[in-house]
């Protein structure tokens, strides 16, 4: 009994098995087969390319050494694309000791393929852009990159698409990139041109440091931006344990890091993350994950005091009345001694082993019948308020030729008087490489003088 | 004993279970899970007249895929490579059938690379570099299938030195390859090179490989390299190449320092300031001696830009041959078996082939070779 017990046992098993084995088939959960559907995948994103004109920007990365290129993409239907870039590596296919960025456009072929999915290929040669991952050595590196180059991608994962932007990653070495839609009647060459242009408006090396302007106040300061590898740090951090580089790439609207920055706000102790930023109207970077973080060089009435920075009056740009009136009756002052005398510049910087604000007047004089231009150096105290206002004091305090020479040209001691009897506004175009300053009085704004940066 | 009733259920049981397996036999493979697609040429694609040549030139008649169109996975992904253009895969690719496929066609047989070919030619544009030795694959012949083509980016095909040694020559060197991994050659082949390899060191060999009996230094890399080399240039090189290589061969060569792998190697020596002592002996390369018979009818060997302190002439004086290899009677000896190899078992005239494509090579008009291309409709 107990045997057949056993047997009846093992027979339910058996069944229960034979039933089973058939519960393998899954075609329910998609209606075509693996391959089809990948090749339908493809075809959508062949579709894709093509739709609305073919235009596309690329916002192109290599290795986090070096920043990003903007390349321009017109894909067509024969499985052409052209392919347009502006950088200092498409000069140097003709001649290597290029620096400055230059303008190329190429076509080549293009084809959607199927790998593990769907995959752009750029499948052709093109110079334009294929440098970037060509093998060979770059010309203005110390080290040999032979067998490497700069690494780039020319084979793309097709990952997503939403919202005229498509999310793909290089498939060989793996760095995630956006491809934002253009309309089709961009002048790829007038567009880039645009572009460069911004990189040099939004980082100027004479401007050296500006800060990530985090929510609550605090920020993070950032150095090496003109060459859009830019090192990161907070500002009560340590510069030297906890400066992180970040590359970037300019695009024609704003700014994208390679990877996202990882921020940590120290009074709030709330962490940000952060990777695109939108170019403002007052010029300075608005992060569009996060529109509170903002990219801007220091306050302005800081930086008119930042040591690094060096100013020159512009008399071409300041108002008629204000400063200039006083510097025209210099002028005459010192045409009057001698008609050849006259004044060379005023420049304007803070000397921080003083703790002064120096006003330089550099006067052209004929001394013992030849022309000597002599610098006269005024001390200035410095009071600020919010962002923008500044009140200078002058406590007579002078170097020897400006005390000298304020015997003989008493409108000497006026600019400086000038300078100190107002309050300023401080304004510029831009918030972010504030290279020109506009000083204009609180009390009349239509009596300004403008300094511009000449270091 | 087992009982009837035991053999009756394990019967049942085993009925049971081969009814379970089976029940999942009813799957229907008529349909194919790929899409029902025909790969048509689309001829208002921009590469449609190169890519129907293709197919009715090498497709069609030699079951080959000439890709020009490079996929990162088909190459190796350890190198860092590019594409190659699209007009010079036009130029390697009516260059690739008019110096190869045509020369075997007309010399062995019309059906040889139809059987023995490759299936697939891969265009690189890029060497692929390998950077821990500096060295640069030109060319790779994969299991006898696939052929693949590096450099096509730097191709001139106004230059034929260069077009020789980086692309017909690779073609030829990569068919042997193909061919030795289908028969084998004779292993007196290798025995001739026993103890000369330098698998390791090879790029930095010179023109003194000639002389241990090796066409060029990557021939001294492996015996298999040294067999497709010793084929491929006996094909592509000019008699005056050849005659260039076999005078390198005849000569002795040295080094001041045997222990370094990568010094250089010489086959001329003078003495300072004429002055005949081992302690003032050094090496000179060949470009710096000059020769000049003698009243006597004797060629003398002269240092080109220097003199002795008597502003006498510095004679320069030939390196010994000291390695007891026969380097010409190698390189000879190395033909003579590859020839016989091809002939036995191959039925293929190796100097036939020569002869054809040392015309062909010298004879070729690109512009017309590319109207097959550019005249299609």
């Amino acid at each position: 009994m107990k045997k057949l017990l056993n047997i009846s046992l093992l027979l339910i098993v058996a069944l229960s098995m034979g039933l089973a084995s058939c519960n393998h088939e899954e075609k329910d959960l998609f209606d075509d087969s693996a391959a089809q559907r990948l090749s339908q995948t493809q075809e959508y994103f062949n579709d894709l390319l093509l739709s609305e004109g073919g235009k596309w920007q690329l916002e192109y990365f290599t290795t986090p050494d070096e920043p990003g290129y903007i390349y321009l993409f017109t894909f067509k239907k024969d499985g052409t694309v052209t392919i347009s870039g502006e950088n200092e590596y498409i000069g140097k296919l003709t001649n290597i000791d290029n620096s400055d960025p230059v303008y190329g456009s190429e076509t080549s072929m293009w084809e959607v393929i199927s790998d593990n999915g769907p995959v752009l290929s750029l499948n052709t040669y093109n110079k334009i852009f294929h440098l970037f991952a060509d093998p060979y050595d770059i010309p203005d590196t110390d080290g040999s990159e032979l067998g490497y180059g700069h690494t780039g991608d020319y084979e793309f994962d097709l990952m997503r698409y939403s919202n005229d932007t498509l999310y793909i990653e290089g498939k060989k070495h793996g760095v995630s990139m956006i491809m934002t839609r253009l309309a089709t009647d961009v002048d790829d060459h007038a567009y880039l041109d645009e572009v460069v242009a911004l990189r040099d408006s939004f980082f100027n090396s004479k401007i050296p440091t500006v800060y990530i302007n985090l929510p609550s106040g605090y920020r993070y300061v950032v150095n090496g931006g003109a060459s859009l590898m830019l090192a990161i740090y907070p500002e009560t951090g340590d510069w030297i344990s906890e400066t992180e580089g970040y590359n970037a790439v300019v695009t024609h609207d704003g700014l994208t890091f390679m990877y996202p920055l990882q921020l940590m706000d120290s009074l709030t102790m709330t962490p940000y993350e952060v990777r695109t930023f939108k170019l403002a109207p007052d010029g300075s970077l608005v992060c569009r994950e996060n529109p509170e973080i903002t990219f801007t060089a220091d306050a302005l009435n800081s930086l008119i005091t930042d040591p690094q920075v060096k100013w020159k009056l512009n008399t071409n740009k300041s108002s008629a009345v204000g400063l200039m009136e006083k510097y025209n009756e210099l002028a005459d002052q010192l045409k009057a001694a001698n008609r050849n005398n006259g004044i060379n510049a005023i420049n304007m910087n803070y000397d921080k082993t003083q703790n002064k604000f120096v006003v330089n007047i550099f006067i052209k004089l004929r001394i013992n019948g030849r022309p000597t231009t002599m610098p006269c150096l005024f001390y200035l105290d410095v009071d600020r308020e919010n962002k923008d206002l500044i009140k200078f004091t002058f406590n007579n305090e002078m170097d020897a030729a400006a005390t000298r020479y304020i015997q003989s040209y008493s409108k000497l001691l006026d600019i400086v008087n000038y300078i100190a009897s107002n309050q300023f506004k401080l304004s510029a175009t831009s918030l972010l490489a504030p290279v020109s300053l506009n000083v204009a009085e609180s009390a009349n704004e239509n009596n300004y003088f403008v300094l511009d940066v000449v270091r | 004993m087992k009982s009837i009733k035991y053999y009756v259920m394990s019967l049942l049981m085993g009925t049971l279970v081969t009814m379970s397996f089976s029940s999942c036999s009813d799957d229907d493979f008529t349909e194919t899970i790929f899409p029902d697609t025909e790969d048509v040429l689309d001829p208002s694609s921009a590469t449609y007249q190169l890519d129907k040549w293709l197919k009715e030139n090498y497709l069609d008649v030699y079951n080959l895929d000439f890709r020009y169109k490079m996929q990162d996975v088909g190459t190796n992904m350890n190198y860092t490579l590019v594409p190659a253009t699209y007009e010079n895969s036009l130029d390697l690719a009516v260059l690739a059938k008019y110096l190869w496929f045509d020369v075997y066609a007309k010399v062995v047989s019309p059906d040889f690379l139809k059987q023995y070919g490759p299936r697939i030619i891969h265009l690189i544009g890029s060497a692929a570099y390998n950077p821990s030795n500096g060295s640069m694959i030109l060319g790779l012949a994969e299991g006898g299938i696939k052929v693949s083509l590096f450099r096509v980016n730097e191709m001139d095909v106004n230059d034929f030195y260069s077009m020789n040694e980086y692309y017909f020559k690779t073609m030829h060197h990569e068919f042997s390859h193909i061919l030795h991994q289908t028969k084998s050659y004779p292993v007196e082949f290798n025995a001739l090179s026993v103890g000369h390899l330098d698998g390791t060191n090879w790029t930095a060999r010179g023109p003194e490989v000639h002389s241990l009996g090796f066409v060029t230094n990557y021939a001294s890399s492996a015996y298999r390299e040294d067999f497709a080399e010793t084929i491929a240039n006996y094909i592509v090189l000019t008699d005056a190449q050849w005659e260039r290589i076999y005078e390198l061969a005849a000569r002795g060569w040295t080094t001041a320092n045997s222990d370094d792998p990568n010094a250089s190697y010489y086959c001329f020596f003078y003495y300072t300031n004429n002055e005949v002592d081992e302690e003032k002996k050094n090496y000179i390369d060949e470009s710096d001696v000059f020769t000049e018979v003698d009243a006597d009818g004797v060629t003398q060997l002269y240092y080109r830009t220097q003199r002795d302190s008597d502003g006498n002439r510095i004679k320069v004086y030939p390196v010994p041959d000291t390695d007891g290899i026969d380097g010409v009677a190698y390189l000879q000896k190395k033909i003579e078996i590859a020839r016989t190899w091809l002939r036995d078992d191959w039925g293929v005239d190796l100097d036939a082939l020569r002869q054809e494509v040392q015309y062909r090579q010298t004879h070729y008009n690109m512009e017309e070779l590319r109207k097959q291309v550019t005249d299609i409709q």
